[in-house]
């Protein structure tokens, strides 16, 4: 890290200027016309895009459905045009199927190599025509449900939606904010090829699909592998696990995507955010109950399951209640339909905070008895267990919890979120490189590991900065690794707080630890002789990704360096 | 302001929260003026706590503010605001925070990752010249001579909080340090802090202090804020009780050795030099007026300093009682200043309390493994 930083100051002594980049989702105004484009695109020869064209349609029935969608929608012949010219073609054409929105039109299109190249569609683009004035958003959702009734391979989150609503752009801007799913709007002002061009580079050019602000799960979802595999069949072999690591490591996103996979083996999940709740030395239980309870009903009633015995018991049951309720309903449930219903409590260090845990008289019994009840749910059941997930392993290491014997205590099998390995790591980048259009070198890659020592937020975050400063105006996007170095110290002033409070997190949860870490970055030579009398704690630190064995040493992760 | 800046001020808000989801914006005294830009910068704007009393938040991109009454009420607040904040971020809308207060004034309870994990955006300030007598101006508050700069430095350095205040008493009065290294003494939360109240800012990715010209003036409202500080500070019973603890601890693991090694002389087998003098003396001045040797104290280890006390840990031979030296020499260096700013009656800075916490867990572990 220490050496990519150096390479950055020599490189760049002065702040190099960034391009301005104005993407649809900003006030700015859009870009269009013709010759704005043609000064923006280095190579704006239309043949350019219409390399590795598609043939054009030949069946008789395809062709009368063009004719027909042509004759309801005038403005789809000059789209036709355009696309031709473009070297694509439509490959479907038809009304649309989902009931109540027949006047609507889709048409489903193959663009040519260039244009899937550059912007990184590897399938069909579907567009959608709409013949009202005022768009509805629920006739937005309507265009989003026409994938399920064709069985066609289409790009599942990107759609182009014409209407003569003057506020099409606005509207659907304001429908997708936040979100990974790109409805790009297909109005008059775009009246030529490279009107179009432009209109695709906007919009895809101007997504960072990189920077997540919550947990991730399916298609955003990467690496992890071995891990998963193995929390799933901790929890399909009835077993209690522990998963733990760093804030912001990915620990959330792993229990989503977990509760995914057990869909395909029959087995639901439900998960309790415990940071939304009281803690210590107010009394969470009776709001983790009632939470748990009215999540368990929503998931058993999205399951078509009848729920009679917790929807009978108290809105704000009792811990005796909760149990006899979820016990009797797990009786009845047949056997593996479904395999197992899993509870997921996430930040579990809300429920055992650092200045409480282990202390000798505990005054907070109520904890200890709930995981007891957890604990003896597993033990009477077949059909349930649970997780918990947090930064600290102690809830499963120590002895005690608040003065009583811990329910937990050796009970669960732990697991960690460790950083991505680099091969990880690269199929992250690559793979959200293309959904963007950006190529991404192997230096790049190296140089995103490198800075980041792979932990997922931070590389999601570093990507996302080089992506906001990489030009648009260019035929080609690449992210070099010059572009990561020239990146990283305005991307290191960004996060240094966010990476100073995860490391004060650590140290608040794992004191030893804490001093342990201090002892190798400010005084490396007695890091070894300390760490010798605390082997759990050095274990702990590896665990959580912060050291690693360096031959016959340690080093400390190189995203420590960022501090 | 000129207007267009305004309008880029607003524009590059709405970017922001449009790609980060939800934002945090501290808006203080030096930036009060360009609370009404922010505050029209959204599609909607609510108060913090209309939204804990129960109302919805609309779609689209919605400016909270009033944020500056969590920094320390009710403990279910926050947590509270941060499940409604994510499930409206879930649906889409984008939200920006506008706080008087700097993040590190909010108390660590649950939810409060909601702060943390906000994306900062940084007000602007003017530009800096040299060569204009008055440059003050560069905070908004300050232009067109609305106010002082020893006014609003007054009110900046009350909204930053006590705590803040406290390093900024050690980096600017205690470090002699050159004015441009002083701002290398600061944890990046503190940054963050000033940097959003204004008193530095980032010029070609090196901070400086914003205004630096009227140093003096920021120096002496500084000072005043310090003087004026009479009320407790929030995290002090707490740190007073754990270093009392963890001083108790250490005291009785070494009385403990001593008694071990030397029975009932351990009093002058384990103090050397002139501590001997030092705590006769101590002790007679308080409630022994009439003791006339060391043996007629009870317990001369109470009448030592931490300092002290670790020097007789090191002399008398009881050894490193399961802690490495080396770790003994960590902890006086982090703990001993703390547990003089409360001795002294001084003002605690951010970390003091997570810093004796830590060392209570470790050494209780060590020292009186019974316990743990």
């Amino acid at each position: 890290m220490r050496l990519l930083r150096a390479k950055a100051n020599d490189l760049f002594p002065e702040r190099a200027p960034r391009p301005r980049r104005d993407g649809p989702a900003s006030a700015s105004q859009p870009l269009a016309g013709e010759d704005k484009v043609l000064a923006k695109t280095p190579s704006s020869l239309i043949a350019g895009w219409r390399a590795g064209p598609v043939a054009a349609p030949r069946h008789p029935d395809l062709l009368q459905n063009i004719d027909r969608l042509r004759a309801r929608f005038p403005e789809f012949g000059r789209h036709l045009s355009m696309l031709t010219q473009l070297g694509s073609q439509v490959v479907y054409a038809g009304a649309c199927k989902v009931p109540d929105f027949e006047a609507c039109g889709v048409a489903v299109v193959r663009f040519s190599n260039a244009i899937e190249t550059a912007f990184g569609i590897t399938r069909e683009v579907m567009f959608f025509y709409s013949p009202h004035r005022e768009l509805q958003v629920r006739t937005f959702r309507a265009a989003k449900d026409v994938f399920g009734t064709l069985n066609r391979e289409m790009t599942p989150d990107l759609i182009f939606v014409s209407s003569p609503d003057p506020r099409l752009r606005e509207r659907l801007d304001d429908w997708t904010r936040g979100s990974t799913y790109l409805a790009i709007p297909f109005g008059a002002d775009v009246d030529s090829p490279i009107g179009f061009i432009g209109l695709l580079r906007d919009y895809i050019f101007s997504r960072d699909l990189f920077y997540e602000t919550t947990p991730v799960a399916g298609d955003s979802f990467f690496g992890r592998k071995v891990l998963l595999q193995g929390l799933g069949n901790d929890v399909l072999n009835q077993r209690v696990a522990g998963l733990f690591g760093l804030r912001k490591a990915g620990k959330t996103s792993v229990l989503k995507q977990l509760s995914l996979d057990l869909r395909r083996s029959d087995a639901f999940s439900v998960l309790v955010d415990l940071e939304s709740l009281p803690s210590p030395p107010e009394d969470p239980i009776p709001d983790l109950l009632t939470s748990l309870r009215s999540k368990l009903i929503s998931e058993f009633k999205s399951q078509s399951i009848r729920t009679k015995e917790l929807s009978e018991c108290s809105p704000t049951p009792s811990l005796a209640e909760f149990k006899h309720a979820f016990q009797s309903l797990l009786a009845r449930l047949p056997r593996d339909n479904p395999s197992m219903i899993v509870v997921m409590l996430d930040e579990i260090e809300y429920l055992t905070p650092y200045e409480r845990i282990d202390v000798a008289e505990g005054d907070m019994p109520q904890i200890a008895q709930f995981l007891g009840v957890m604990r003896g749910l597993v033990q009477e059941t077949s059909n349930f267990t649970f997780i918990v997930s947090g930064l600290t392993s102690q809830i499963v290491e120590s002895g005690r919890l608040y003065g009583r014997p811990n329910p937990l205590f050796s009970w669960a099998k732990t697991h960690h979120v460790a950083p991505f390995t680099s091969d990880e790591a690269t199929d992250l980048a690559l793979s959200i490189g293309s959904r963007m259009g950006i190529e991404i070198d192997r230096g790049a890659t190296d140089a995103l590991f490198e800075a980041t020592g792979g932990h997922a937020y931070l590389y999601r975050s570093l990507a996302s900065e080089v992506v906001e400063s990489l030009p648009v105006d260019v035929f080609r996007r690449q992210m070099l690794r010059v572009d990561v170095i020239r990146s990283l110290e305005d991307w290191r002033l960004s996060i240094a707080g966010n990476l100073e409070e995860m490391i004060d997190h650590v140290k608040r949860y794992y004191p030893t630890e804490g001093v342990l870490l201090e002892f190798l970055l400010e005084e490396p030579s007695q890091f070894v002789t300390i760490a010798n009398s605390e082997p759990k704690a050095l274990r702990h630190l590896m665990d959580l990704g912060l050291v690693q064995r360096d031959g016959h040493a340690f080093a400390a992760n190189p995203v420590l360096e960022l501090l | 302001m000129e207007d267009n800046s305004g309008t880029e001020l607003v524009a590059s808000l709405r970017k922001n929260a449009t790609r980060f989801g939800v934002v945090f914006v501290h808006c203080g005294a030096a930036h009060r003026p360009l609370f009404e830009d922010l505050m029209g910068a959204g599609d909607h704007k609510m108060n913090v706590r209309d939204i804990l009393d129960g109302e919805d938040i609309p779609a689209g991109i919605i400016v909270i503010d009033g944020m500056e009454s969590l920094a320390s009420s009710d403990r279910q607040d926050m947590p509270r605001l941060r499940q409604i904040v994510h499930d409206a971020a879930d649906s889409g809308s984008a939200i920006i925070l506008i706080s008087r207060y700097p993040k590190i004034r909010y108390e660590q309870v649950p939810g409060s990752t909601l702060l943390l994990d906000a994306r900062k955006f940084t007000l602007p300030l003017g530009v800096f010249l040299p060569s204009v007598d008055d440059s003050s101006g560069v905070w908004p508050a300050c232009q067109g001579g609305a106010a002082s700069a020893r006014e609003v430095s007054q009110a900046i350095f009350t909204e930053l909080g006590l705590e803040i205040a406290a390093t900024l008493d050690c980096t600017i009065f205690e470090s002699f340090l050159d004015r441009a290294e002083m701002i290398s003494l600061l944890r990046e939360k503190e940054i963050e802090a000033l940097e959003g109240g204004g008193l530095i800012q980032r010029v070609d990715r090196q901070y400086q202090w914003a205004i630096p010209n009227r140093f003096g003036e920021i120096r002496d409202a500084l000072a005043d804020t310090l003087a004026g500080a009479i009320d407790p500070q929030r995290e002090l019973a707490a740190l007073f009780s754990e270093l009392w603890s963890l001083e108790r601890m250490i005291r009785n693991s070494i009385r403990r050795a001593l008694l071990e090694a030397h029975g009932g002389k351990w009093a002058r087998k384990g103090l050397h030099g002139n501590l001997p003098d030092l705590v006769l003396t101590r002790a007679k001045e308080d409630v022994y007026p009439g003791a006339k040797s060391l043996g007629e104290i009870r317990d001369p280890l109470e009448w030592l300093t931490l300092g002290e006390l670790l020097e007789v840990r090191k002399s008398s031979g009881v050894g490193e009682l399961g802690v490495e030296s080396v770790v003994w020499d960590k902890f006086h260096r982090e703990v001993g200043p703390v547990r003089n700013r409360v001795s002294h009656m001084r003002l605690i800075r951010p970390g003091d309390l997570d810093q004796v916490r830590k060392w209570r867990a470790n050494l209780m572990r060590k020292l009186d493994p019974q316990s743990h």
